[in-house]
């Protein structure tokens, strides 16, 4: 992260020829006993079963974003949206390139990760919100808003494992957006809300951009991506296919 | 933690001639030191982070935050333990005075739980076959270790398998002060010079693979 009050016009998120493979490993490969039996015959064991495999997930992304844009990533399964979006929210180190992100960053990945199941609607709005570093008051203050955002209704207070997809992509998503960050981060999970609910986010957009100074959100949803973005990075095999705005986007594809 | 002790004590106390209430606090204190700060480097800190996966694949946390949750806990628990270790010597009326010594050997025995946490919880993310083989690691060092048995009662040339074991100094500099008693010569240094081997293999290792635990998880 680069110190703040630089320029103005300065990029808040800046890749710069990311690079990353990703190791995948085999059964045999996480267990230690095989590892060990394997360097004792000679590394025989181990030969052409693809047991490490190397997935080159980035090959040399660069673009970068200014206060205000809302970033769409597409492209098909298994393109590095995933491992593009980690990357952003430094969950993954590059191996090569540099990300510079100015400003503190929020994600929401995958609903699931991060949720206390056994714990109440309630009681994980409490934990998510504290793990972002927010005070108790601010919280206590929030909650009736995002309760009411998310429809949750009289669920609040039941176990997020009685919870419907929906209504936890609901949930996990308006904490995300309910406070302030310079770059939200999220991935394709939002689609799990249903049409209703994806509508009140569409209208919802003017705040949330005030909220995030910068949005990337990776979708399957050409509508979703349309009403929300103002630029697409379109990413195959790693590479960066597309980058620029929405406009000129939808002219490349016709 | 206390029926392990009491069952210990009794069988042990009867076999080598000593009373329960001489017995009792002295396996109690060194169960109590061995399970919050080496034996939960095997039974729990494998899960350090493959237990966090959702929070780590998820968040760019430092992983030193998993490693600060986790010795919490077991703080906390050992806080716990300890009320009960001297409500079992109110019980069998043998009631010792901690000494002093007591906050440095906390101390000095959370930094090592702390450093070598991440370790084998690193190792155990790369290799998940590890936390099936730990447990018989943990049984051979939990009876080797004079956790439960004093190594006076050891042969005359047998206290090697005492004098060059590390643990049994980092137990006793707790169980001592916590019993009252003087810590054994060089406990303070060998424990001092645990500490600071753990630190380096902890920051060569960290290091390296800090950055791969996402990608083991």
């Amino acid at each position: 992260m680069v110190a703040k009050g630089l320029e103005m016009n300065s990029p808040i998120v800046r890749i710069d020829d990311v690079h990353l493979v990703y190791p995948v490993y085999s059964v045999n490969a996480m267990s230690l006993r095989h590892t060990v039996l394997n360097l004792a015959v000679g590394g025989r064991l181990m030969k052409g079963r693809n047991d490490v495999v190397h997935v080159n997930a980035l090959d040399g992304v660069s673009f970068s974003l200014n206060d205000g844009d809302r970033l769409g990533v597409v492209g098909h399964n298994g393109s590095g949206k995933t491992t593009l979006l980690k990357v952003l929210a430094g969950v993954y180190e590059p191996d090569r390139g540099r990300v510079d992100i100015r400003g503190e960053v929020a994600s929401m990945l995958d609903i699931g990760l991060g949720v206390d199941w056994e714990a109440t609607g309630v009681e994980n709005i409490r934990i998510m919100s504290r793990l972002r570093g927010l005070r108790s008051a601010e919280i206590e203050r929030r909650m009736v808003d995002i309760i009411d955002f998310s429809e949750l209704g009289a669920y609040a207070d039941l176990p997020m494992k009685t919870y419907s997809a929906g209504m936890s992509a609901r949930l996990v998503f308006t904490v995300a957006t309910s406070f302030k960050s310079d770059v939200l981060i999220l991935d394709e999970w939002l689609g799990a809300g249903d049409a209703n609910f994806i509508n009140r986010v569409s209208s919802r957009m003017s705040e949330l951009v005030e909220n995030s100074r910068t949005i990337v959100l990776a979708t399957h949803n050409f509508g979703l991506m349309e009403s929300i973005c103002n630029k697409v990075l379109h990413l195959d095999k790693g590479r960066v296919k597309f980058f620029g705005s929405l406009n000129e986007y939808k002219e490349s594809i016709v | 933690m206390v029926s392990t002790s009491l069952a210990i004590s009794i069988s042990l106390g009867a076999m080598s001639g000593q009373p329960l209430r001489e017995f009792l606090p002295f396996a109690m204190a060194g169960i109590l030191v061995w399970t919050h700060f080496i034996g939960i480097l095997i039974s729990e800190a494998p899960e350090l982070f493959v237990g966090a996966q959702g929070s780590i694949k998820n968040n760019a946390f430092p992983f030193m935050f998993y490693v600060f949750r986790f010795a919490t806990r077991s703080l906390i628990i050992f806080l716990h333990n300890i009320v009960v270790l001297f409500l079992v010597m109110l019980s069998v009326r043998n009631i010792h005075m901690p000494t002093w010594q007591v906050i440095p050997a906390v101390a000095l025995l959370t930094a090592f739980m702390m450093f070598a946490a991440p370790v084998v919880g690193m190792a155990a993310a790369r290799f998940r076959d590890l936390r099936f083989l730990l447990p018989y690691t943990a049984q051979i060092l939990f009876f080797v270790t004079p956790v439960f048995w004093r190594p006076a009662t050891l042969a005359a040339g047998k206290m090697n398998i005492v004098t060059y074991n590390p643990l049994y100094y980092l137990v006793d500099i707790l169980r001592a002060p916590l019993l009252g008693e003087p810590v054994v010569p060089n406990a303070w240094l060998v424990s001092i010079v645990s500490l600071f081997v753990v630190i380096i293999v902890w920051a060569i290792s960290f290091a390296a693979f800090r950055r791969r635990i996402a990608f083991w998880i």
